[in-house]
């Protein structure tokens, strides 16, 4: 039977809950997987995973985007406005022109980027 | 106008507000074969037109699969552009075509484009009004009985199988018999009816050549068919989707008419091949498959589209829309599963063989197989009289032929019916694209009924009809042609007047 990424990590999160030395698991998980072949899909599983936890912690998961390289000093500016449960990530993207783009649980985004307000304008 | 485009963009500048804002959206997470798999946009209607934005401007796509995680959208643009990660956004529009009488005499596609390069459909796409393509069918309380008939010009469809306004007829058949060859003398004849207002017809082909539909096109623009014809044509080459959603198109523009206190006719040709359309995208969808590896909603899919033809109380506006499902049979076995679903929902079948086709007998309609449930309260006075005795002797007729077979030795009344049996047949042979007007095929059928053609040679028969008709329309039109076309009834009178102008052209033929 093949296990799909979001029971993977389902079943690992549940076992890590009542674990009380995590070393042995994760090393079983990861043997577990090779033998079922399915090394591949471990992004998917790692990401899934990544969800199942944010949501148990009650947090959001936070994709912040920027046109350019941001300064230090820019990036803590704008991750201190969020929660200490809400995992943030950040990363490059030209196609932004300029300006920053949010994105919340893949679900709402705050998009300030010139990117948009030239689309927005153009429609 | 330079000039407008420039104060025109500046005002759209000046109020431009470039606040960001919290905005719903949707990542595209698959994508294969014209279809997509979004993740995001939890409060997405179902049959919504959601936008992915590419590269290369955006592409509309249809919200099909409301999942716990995920949409499963159809794509309605060109799919090549769509990639992983790429953003969708919700319209809040339900998937809809903009109908509008600027459509007659159009070819369009299921979206509302046109086809035919004739330029934009609407003046002022403003004014046309927004049809749903999935819409309820007009409730109970909202219809009244079939009572007005639709002229195929088919002398034997219109004798045997009526037509009504609002009536469901199927054309079934194997392929080559000479289904389209009836719907478009059903288009060709609506121009020519004389008895109620003229139809606008819809034909909606799926999944057809583009040579053939280009064919029907130069066919109706030069019989000035076009005048009040739409075309909805998806071509083989187009996308599933599209193909999916032909029907629908063409039932809403057929509904804009109806809606309007008008008759329109709608031609599905074919829902085999729209059927073939729905399963590929429910696989793709990964919907369950069933028999045949149909999805379990295949019947509902064609029940809900024919469901939608109706005729409307007057309060209503008394519009009617008429459909003509076709399905095309694989060597004739009618018991497979997308010809017996189509059988049920709709009220009557025009069988065609490929056996009679071959033998001459054009349309090859089989009268044993072929029913129509409620037509037959739909047909003129005249008619009814004539084809009562015209069923029934031709009933008589099929199974006195089994006999002639084996026995040699007849008594004369056998022959006298087998010979007349014969003549019927073949006085119920006609050329395609070769309609005849209601009032014609009542005087040919009445001398056929009544034994005038009784010492007529068979291969003379067709000439003795042209020739019959073509006098009393230059002798005893007032007497005969004409009264039976203004009270479509055969009354005493004309038929005595008719009686004794056959009797008067039999001495000069």
């Amino acid at each position: 039977m093949k296990y799909s990424p979001k029971n993977y990590a389902l079943a690992l999160a549940k076992s890590l809950e009542k674990a009380k030395d995590e070393k042995p698991l994760i090393s079983n998980f990861l043997k577990l997987v090779k033998k079922n072949g399915d090394q591949k899909s471990f992004p998917k599983i790692l990401e899934a995973f990544k969800k199942i936890e944010i949501k148990k912690n009650g947090g959001s998961q936070i994709k912040i985007e920027f046109a350019r390289e941001a300064s230090e000093a820019q990036i803590k500016s704008i991750t201190k406005k969020f929660s200490r449960k809400d995992w943030i990530e950040t990363s490059l993207n030209p196609s932004l022109v300029a300006g920053v783009r949010i994105t919340f649980d893949d679900e709402r985004e705050l998009d300030g980027s010139l990117n948009r307000k030239l689309h927005k304008l153009f429609k | 106008m330079a000039y407008d485009i420039i104060e025109k963009l500046k005002k759209e500048i000046e109020g431009f507000k470039d606040d960001a804002e919290f905005e719903k959206v949707g990542i595209v997470i698959e994508t294969s074969d014209g279809i997509a798999k979004i993740s995001g946009l939890s409060q997405s209607l179902s049959q919504e037109i959601l936008t992915i934005e590419t590269e290369s401007g955006d592409v509309p796509c249809l919200a099909s699969n409301l999942e716990e995680s995920s949409i499963g959208a159809i794509i309605l643009g060109d799919f090549e552009k769509v990639k992983i990660g790429q953003r969708v956004r919700q319209t809040g529009q339900v998937l809809s075509i903009k109908v509008g009488p600027e459509m007659i005499g159009r070819v369009v596609n299921p979206l509302g484009l046109p086809l035919d390069n004739k330029g934009v459909i609407f003046d002022q796409p403003e004014k046309a009004e927004d049809y749903f393509l999935e819409r309820l069918a007009p409730s109970v309380i909202d219809r009244e009985s079939v009572r007005v008939p639709v002229h195929t010009g088919v002398k034997a469809i219109d004798a045997m199988i009526p037509i009504g306004r609002g009536q469901r007829e199927l054309i079934i058949g194997d392929r080559g018999t000479g289904k389209t060859a009836i719907a478009l003398d059903t288009i060709l004849n609506q121009g020519k009816d004389s008895v109620s207002k003229p139809a606008i017809c819809v034909y909606v082909a799926i999944g057809q050549k583009n040579s053939k539909v280009a064919k029907i096109v130069k066919v109706l623009e030069e019989a000035g068919a076009l005048k009040y014809t739409i075309i909805v044509s998806a071509p083989a080459s187009a996308p599933a989707a599209l193909q999916y959603l032909a029907p629908f198109a063409g039932c809403a523009i057929g509904e804009y008419f109806m809606e309007k206190g008008g008759d329109a006719i709608v031609i599905y040709d074919d829902l085999s091949k729209h059927a073939q359309s729905y399963r590929e995208l429910s696989l793709l969808l990964r919907r369950p498959p069933g028999r045949e590896a149909y999805p379990g909603d295949i019947f509902y899919l064609h029940s809900r589209l024919l469901e939608r033809a109706a005729k409307l109380s007057k309060e209503k506006g008394g519009g009617s829309l008429t459909a003509l499902p076709i399905i095309e049979t694989q060597l004739g076995d009618i018991s497979a599963y997308i010809p017996t679903n189509v059988i049920s929902i709709t009220d009557g079948q025009i069988y065609l063989e490929s056996n009679l086709f071959y033998q001459g007998l054009r349309p090859a309609v089989n009268v044993g197989f072929s029913v129509s449930r409620v037509g037959s309260s739909a047909q003129t006075k005249a008619m009814k009289k004539v084809a009562g005795r015209l069923r029934l002797e031709l009933a008589q007729f099929r199974e006195l032929q089994a006999f002639v077979q084996f026995a040699s030795d007849l008594d004369e009344n056998t022959k006298q019916k087998i010979e007349r049996g014969d003549r019927l047949t073949e006085l119920l042979k006609q050329n395609d694209r070769e309609p005849v007007s209601f009032e014609k095929q009542v005087v040919a059928l009445y001398a056929g009924i009544n034994g005038f053609l009784d010492d007529v040679p068979k291969d003379r028969i067709k000439e003795f009809e042209a020739k019959l008709v073509d006098f009393l329309g230059k002798m005893h039109h007032e007497k005969v042609l004409g009264a039976i076309q203004k009270s479509t009834e055969l009354s005493e009178e004309t038929e005595k007047n008719l009686k004794s102008s056959l009797a008067e052209f039999k001495k000069i033929f």
